[in-house]
């Protein structure tokens, strides 16, 4: 009986060591060859366009990643509404541009100038009323406009509009739109884009053309001739604009919703939004928030960080701090410190949450951003516009974090 | 042996060849020809139309200005009366209206001006005259028609310069003469309305295969043109038109062929003397068939663009008019090809709105668009939207076109008569038959929905038909 | 042999000689009537003199052939000259040689060339420095812009541009250049203290004409192509407004029912800016010509001030004054002047009767005025002839003088702008002005051989091209719409038109064409003969925007071009042969030069079948289909193709649809694919 027990123990042994290295072995491997299945580097001729593997060393050499400037904190935070003119309260995505600010609504699209709203619907070109993405290109001017039903250019007044009958476009739903000099990036329920503005000409990134496990794709954005891809359940996809290849940055505990080794690797598949600043690439998910600086990444969950949910719908960043839309308020990160703006309920104040570390400072607002479920934002100088499910809110720097407060 | 043999052919066949051209020399340049009456004989002289018919043993005949006395040549010998010479494109040939006895009907003869003998081209039971050269060598030329209820009128036809092909190019209820031929290849015809009546003459171009016929100059207020109208190199036009208030004053008015109502001009008022007719030479100035006072006889004078004029050839005992000359062709006309086909017996029209007038009567609602015939209305249809409208019409059916509003009230036209030929398609731009618009580019409602088929009532036969000879009348049903 | 031997043979020889000769001769007649009169009804078929006299075998198989031996014989090195610049000190006139490739500099005081200098290919503008040191040409078919170095006469730089450069612009500093890419329709702002392009502005559809206004604060670019429209909608055609502070598109404007904009001009108060117009009738059915009912063509005015916009008529109710290309204006403001390139005239405008027209519209006094065939009285004072193809204009500094690059005789008029009277003429070369094929190229872009002047063959294809639009010309209205073809390297792709009835050009330019097209009188057979030579064998493509000649296929290009021979679907079935594409497209010209039903014939359509047009740069060639339904490739495949007739597609995936989309636009010349 008893070597049937050692028999069945050595078993255990031997299971349990190759479970942990296989754990071990796989966060080193090449991401996109350790697969469930269907790995995206299918035959078709793909191959030569897949090169980097992904190096994590996990050196805990902390780089330098605090800013030079302080924490920004907003407030006197002002409410957009239905009443002031906006055509609908569900308000998809902002974009100041200079002197207008651009507010996609599912109702069409709103600019405010010289304090006066002016709609835009489908009777005036717009592709479809519900506006999901609004991004401007700084040479030109040209507004891209991603909406349920195929992208617009809304180029000084007159809407182009492209669709996936009448163009490359890959599919009519656009998720985002970054637009880049000479190229737009889109990310669309069927794989994403580069469309040539100089030449017409359209490529298209899916399953089949790039390493792409799913091809619903929520969030891109362009930099340093670099694009950045948040394919739903794929992770993201780095594209070299110059050389044609793709890194592939995917969650090393794969469908495993439990991080096992923090810090190891994309903190999870589902991604919804990048944004890249200074060097840093900000991955938001359904589930955290994922840093990377080159060389190393970091994955933020909320129970033990000053995050606010980990369910994140898009994030932006700008002079080293990122923007974070999240379910359940706005949050603003800098690679040390956290500032969380709420709501509270039952009250017409708001509240704004100051975490670093262990310290957290709670402050009581007179004014509240207009909903907890943050869907995007934008940032410019020290004014931030914030759409949420529930009218559009614009805030201002009303103070810096400094040691004292912390 | 073979050296002489070539030369004495070269010989002979340079002589033969010499002699053909000799031959073959018409009528030298600078030799005017035009039509002469005793100075007795009044009636038909200063009419123009129909009335010229009543002229009775006038002659056509030529002489050189620089010997006026000594070279005048009668060419119409044996002919009871000859009248309205014109020159072929070439000067080789010579067309008139000629009749050999004198209860002949006025027929189209054509003269070789080499052998000035005459040949008959029309041989029908009515008065063929007017007639003008066509630039494919073929002619077109007036010739009557009556009808008890209608009145009188003449009808344009064309023909090959040896009568075959004989083909009616007119079907309204006018009276269509003095053609000549427009730079662009149209003729230019003077036309009266007969049915309902009017005393207006106005100037009608049309295709020589009888399609695009219409307005093309209307004779300004208080004048009633007199004459052929006549287009030079610089495209400009001339008529004689009499002063409809005192009919013995006269004068040569012109338009230019770019732009007719924009550019009327009066090159020379007579006063009290009487212009007959004129034609425009290369240099500039204008062979006139004129006379003081109504006690003189129309002599040849030469009119310069300033109005002076200086006499060319005048005759106490004979009036001298119609005076063409043979010098080169300041142009030769277009040769316009044509669409006509035997395959389709009908012709279609497409009526756009101008947009003023959509602004003005803002909603058609209730309007009708009524096409009538000789004898009434033939067909009536609702007005689109946008007031166009696309009709299809039996070939050659006289027709007038107008715009009726809810109560049956005339709005719009009657348009003049106009017909449409086999196969013929042509557009109108609105009312104003100046067609001075040209069409908005939008699709017109009308040809989003079928053509309308005009149930055509039949209409009194006008036109000569292929058997008719003998002096016949038109047959017809009155009612 | 005796002599009755020798006599019996000859006798022999000469029946058979003759019956050779009546048979071949008869035989000769039956082709020249098959390969251009075809199957018309009688009376035009027995035009038999005219035939006769036409019979010329060498002018069919001569010149007409593409690359035939006699080609090589006829004259090539005109000049062209097609837009001017003078020098600021009025003492140099800078002359665009399109056709030599060239940029001549002549000294106004000799009327002598002082310098030739290589540039470019087809360069199409210059623009000259305040200083007369630096000048800039436009290579339209090398897609870059030339600095010279006027002194020494070198075109030391060259700078890159977007496709098809054509009009240029200095700003009021010169420190940028404005270049209107024709081809990829933007515009590059170049910074010419670095050299290189900044950025690059979206146009309108095919941009030419661009100038900057007096004040130096917004340039104005006008497109020659309506902007892409809904199906049968009315053209409307884009002038883009940049402000040259922020060097962005501050506004987009457009001419309702018109095209072909090619040039324009400010008045020196900068209150108005002018340019010429075509207005074409292509919804209206092509019943008629008389009356405007085909193409009229108009003065384009902008009031800068208010935003309003006017289009004044230049023709008259019975004359038309096609083409107009160029507009320049007095410094003054008093007088405009109008090249009409298809007319061969000079329109000279009095701009303060203009103004008083544009009030009286204003007020509502005058309706419909850009219809109004009278209006042109008002302000239209003098109509100067020109010889062949009068392009591109000048003013001299002072106003006094108008030099007129006449394209087609390569020479430059002089004009006194106070007696209204060409002074005199500068031949830019001693080319035979009169060769066959020069004639031919005259003839395509005169307006003589149409009823009253109306239009002419570049009316509808400019730059021997297409204009984009869809023409309702079949006997009964609103049906067999036909879209207007490019006419670029035809050779080899007979038979033409899209129901294929047309065996030759010869058939499609001659007794037909004048009936049912120009509507008077037919092309003389010497001039037919001259018209189809230049036609066949002188129009060439630009170069393609997407492979340039030798390049190799980019992945997705061959990835399209496997999609474009495959012979089975994804799914591995097997695809007739008649639905594959190679079948009816086949290189070299991507035609199999027959008809096919692909199921996109309409109700209005009476026949189902339309012949394979030729896939030869087709990227220039936007809208598709025989009636102009699609306005991109990709709609070929995703709105027109339901049943898979036109090649089966229907398995793709977007991104191979993608492929095939970026194969096609890869298609160049046929030269390539021999």
């Amino acid at each position: 009986m008893k070597t049937n027990i050692q028999k069945f123990a050595l078993r255990i042994l031997i299971l349990a060591a190759a479970i942990i290295a296989l754990l071990f072995f796989s966060s080193g491997f090449v991401i996109n060859i350790f697969d469930d299945g269907d790995s995206s580097t299918t035959e078709t001729g793909l191959a030569e366009e897949i090169t980097a593997t992904v190096e994590l060393e996990n050196d805990s050499v902390e780089s330098d990643e605090n800013a030079s400037q302080p924490m920004p904190i907003y407030g006197n935070w002002q409410v957009f509404t239905t009443e002031d003119g906006l055509p609908s309260n569900k308000v998809n995505t902002v974009k100041i541009d200079e002197g207008r600010i651009l507010v996609g609504t599912d109702r069409g699209l709103a600019v405010l100038e010289n304090n006066q709203w002016t709609i835009y619907t489908p009777e005036d070109g717009l592709a479809h009323r519900n506006v999901l993405s609004i991004d401007v290109d700084e040479d030109s001017g040209d507004v891209w406009i991603g909406t349920m039903d195929g992208l617009n250019r809304w180029s000084a007044g007159v809407f182009e509009r492209f669709d996936q009958f009448n163009s490359g476009l890959a599919n009519n739903v656009v998720y985002e739109v970054s637009a880049d000099g000479r190229y737009t990036w889109i990310a669309t329920t069927a794989g994403a884009n580069r469309y040539d503005t100089y030449t017409n000409q359209w490529k298209i990134f899916n399953e089949e053309t790039s390493p792409m496990h799913e091809p619903w794709c929520y969030g891109i954005t362009s930099a340093e001739n670099k694009a950045y891809i948040a394919a739903w359940g794929g992770g993201v996809l780095e594209y070299n604009n110059d050389t044609g290849t793709f890194r592939v940055y995917r969650d090393p505990d794969g469908h495993f919703n439990l991080t096992l080794f923090p810090d190891d690797g994309l903190i999870h598949d589902i991604t919804t939004g990048v944004a890249f600043d200074n060097g840093t690439l900000w991955v938001s998910t359904y589930f955290g928030l994922g840093r990377y600086n080159g060389q190393r990444w970091w994955g933020y969950l909320d129970h033990d960080t000053g995050l606010t949910s980990t369910f994140i719908n898009a994030v932006k960043a700008k002079n080293s701090v990122a923007y974070l839309a999240t379910d359940y308020g706005l949050n603003t990160f800098d690679g040390t410190t956290w500032v969380t703006y709420n709501t509270i309920d039952g009250s017409k104040n708001g509240e704004t949450i100051i975490t670093n570390g262990e310290n957290e400072e709670k402050l009581i607002t007179d004014s509240a951003i207009s909903h907890r479920f943050i869907w995007n934002m934008d940032v410019q100088d020290d004014v931030i516009w914030v759409a949420t499910s529930y009218g559009l809110t614009r805030g201002v720097v009303v103070g810096y974090v400094d040691e004292t407060i912390l | 042996m073979y050296k002489k043999g070539t030369v004495i052919f070269i010989l002979i066949f340079a002589a033969v060849y010499i002699g053909m051209s000799l031959l073959n020399r018409s009528l030298p340049d600078e030799h005017i020809i035009m039509t002469r009456v005793s100075a007795d004989s009044e009636s038909g002289l200063m009419g123009t139309g129909m009335e010229k018919l009543e002229l009775q043993n006038a002659q056509i005949v030529s002489f050189d200005p620089k010997k006026p006395e000594s070279s005048l040549k009668i060419l119409t010998k044996n002919f009871a009366s000859a009248m309205s010479p014109e020159l072929s494109l070439d000067n080789r040939q010579l067309v008139f209206s000629g009749k050999k006895d004198i209860d002949d009907n006025w027929q189209i003869w054509m003269m070789n001006l080499n052998n000035l003998r005459a040949t008959q081209i029309t041989d029908n039971g009515r008065d063929c005259f007017d007639p003008v050269f066509l630039p494919d060598d073929g002619i077109a030329f007036s010739c009557t028609w009556q009808d008890e209820r209608l009145g009188n009128g003449s009808t344009l036809y064309t023909a090959n310069a040896d009568g075959s092909d004989l083909n009616a190019v007119t079907f309204h209820l006018h009276t269509d003469h003095s053609s000549t031929m427009l730079h662009d290849g149209r003729i230019l015809s003077v036309s009266q309305k007969v049915y309902p009546e009017t005393d207006i003459s106005n100037l009608l171009a049309l295709r020589p295969d009888g399609t695009k016929s219409g307005l093309f100059y209307d004779i300004p207020d208080g004048y009633q043109i007199i004459s052929k109208a006549r287009e030079t190199i610089e495209n400009k036009i001339f008529f004689v038109a009499k002063n409809q208030q005192n009919g013995l004053s006269t004068a040569v008015l012109q338009f230019s062929y770019n732009n007719p109502y924009n550019s009327k001009r009066t090159v020379y008022s007579s006063g009290g003397g009487q212009i007959h007719s004129l034609y425009p030479m290369n240099d500039g100035n204008l062979l006139i068939s004129y006379r003081e006072n109504v006690s003189d006889t129309h002599g040849i004078y030469m009119l310069n663009q300033q109005g002076e004029s200086e006499p060319v050839h005048i005759d106490g005992s004979y009036h001298f008019f119609e005076p063409v000359i043979i010098e080169e062709k300041p142009f030769i006309p277009r040769k316009l090809p044509s669409a006509l086909t035997d395959a389709r017996n009908f012709g279609i029209m497409v009526f756009v709105e101008t947009p003023q007038a959509l602004a003005e009567t803002g909603s058609f609602e209730g309007h009708k668009i009524q096409v009538m015939g000789v004898n009434g209305i033939m067909d009536e249809f609702p007005v689109l939207q946008d007031g166009s409208f696309y009709i299809r019409v039996d070939e050659k059916t006289p027709m007038r076109i107008q715009r009726v509003n809810q109560d049956d009230e005339v709005v719009k036209g009657p348009t003049s008569w106009l017909w449409l030929m086999n196969g013929e398609r042509r557009g109108f731009t609105g009312w104003d038959e100046r067609q001075l618009n040209s069409p908005a580019n939008r699709v017109p409602e009308a040809i989003n929905h079928p053509y309308v088929e005009i149930s055509v009532l039949d209409s009194p036969v006008l036109v000569i038909q292929n058997d008719e000879h003998a002096l016949s009348e038109a047959g017809y049903e009155n009612e | 042999m005796k002599m009755s031997n020798r006599l019996i043979i000859l006798l022999i020889l000469g029946v058979l000689l003759f019956l050779m000769g009546y048979r071949g001769y008869n035989w000769s007649l039956d082709h020249y009537e098959y390969m251009t009169i075809g199957q018309v009804t009688g009376d035009i078929a027995n035009d038999r003199e005219a035939k006769i006299a036409a019979l010329k075998c060498m002018s069919c198989h001569t010149y007409t052939q593409r690359d035939g031996f006699f080609l090589q014989f006829a004259e090539k090195d005109y000049t062209s000259p097609y837009n001017l610049a003078v020098s600021s000190d009025n003492r140099r006139l800078f002359v665009t040689g399109q056709e030599s490739n060239a940029l001549y500099i002549v000294d106004l005081a000799s009327d002598r060339i002082i310098s030739k200098i290589p540039v470019g290919d087809y360069p199409h503008s210059v623009a000259v420095s305040r200083d007369g040191q630096k000048a800039y040409v436009t290579n339209q078919w090398s897609n870059s812009v030339s600095v010279v170095d006027v002194d020494n006469g070198t075109a030391g730089k060259t700078i890159k541009t977007g496709g098809g450069p054509a009009g240029l612009v200095l700003d009021h500093d010169e420190e940028f250049l404005y270049v209107a890419n024709t081809y990829t329709s933007d515009i590059s702002v170049i910074d010419l203290n670095q050299g290189v392009e900044s950025k690059r502005l979206r146009a309108g559809n095919y941009p030419t004409g661009i100038n900057i206004s007096p004040d130096g604060r917004q340039v104005l670019a006008v497109s020659q192509r309506s902007v892409l429209v809904e199906y049968r909608d009315p053209p409307k055609t884009e002038i883009t407004v940049i402000d040259a502070g922020t060097r962005r598109v501050r506004q987009r404007i457009h001419f309702e029912e018109a095209h072909i904009m090619e040039k324009v001009d400010f008045s020196p108060s900068g209150d108005l800016a002018f340019t010429t117009l075509v207005r074409p009738k292509n919804l209206v059915p092509a019943v008629q010509v008389e009356s405007g009912w085909m193409m009229t063509f108009a003065l384009g005015v902008i009031s800068l001030e208010t935003g309003s916009m006017y289009q004044l008529p230049l023709d008259e109710p019975n004359m038309f004054y096609a083409d107009p290309f160029d507009v320049r204006i007095t410094p003054d403001g008093k007088q405009a002047f109008i090249s009409h390139s298809g007319g061969d005239y000079i329109s000279v405008l009095d701009i303060d009767k203009v103004r008083e027209v544009i009030q009286q519209i204003d007020e509502g006094l005058i309706l419909n005025a850009e219809n109004d065939l009278m209006l042109s009285e008002a302000y239209i004072t003098k109509r100067i002839p020109t010889g062949s193809n009068p392009k591109g204009m000048v003013m001299s500094p002072d106003g006094n003088r108008l030099y007129i690059a006449e394209r087609l005789t390569d020479r430059i008029g002089v004009l006194n702008t106070q007696t209204l009277e060409l002074e005199r003429m500068i031949t830019m070369s001693s080319a035979d002005q009169q060769a066959l094929l020069r004639r031919g190229q005259q003839l395509f872009n005169n307006s003589g051989r149409t009823f009253q002047n109306q239009y002419s063959c570049y009316s509808c294809h400019p730059n021997d091209h297409e204009d984009g639009l869809t023409y309702d010309m079949d006997f009964y209205p609103g049906e067999d719409l036909s879209n207007v073809q490019t006419l670029r390297e035809l050779a080899g792709t007979s038979p033409f038109k899209w129901n294929g009835n047309n065996v030759s050009i010869y058939m499609q330019c001659g007794m037909r064409f004048s009936t049912f097209v120009t509507r008077t009188e037919a092309f003389s057979p010497e001039d037919l003969n001259a018209l189809v030579g230049y036609i066949t064998s002188q129009i060439q493509h630009p170069p393609n925007l997407y492979r340039g000649p030798g390049e190799e296929l980019t992945e997705a290009q061959r990835r399209g071009k496997e999609l474009f021979e495959r012979t089975r679907t994804n799914d591995g079935r097997m695809i007739a042969e008649i639905d594959q594409c190679i079948t009816c497209h086949p290189p070299p010209h991507f035609t199999d030069r027959l008809k096919h039903d692909v199921g996109t014939a309409t109700d209005r359509d009476n026949h189902t079948e339309f012949l394979t047009p030729h896939l030869n740069n087709i990227y220039e060639s936007a809208p598709y289909l025989h009636d102009g339904r699609a306005n991109t490739l990709e709609e070929l495949w995703t709105i027109y193709n339901d049943d898979d007739l036109h090649g089966v597609a229907n398995d793709m995936t977007k991104d191979q649809l993608n492929d095939l989309i970026e194969y096609l636009l890869s298609i160049g010349s046929a030269e390539y694919y021999k």
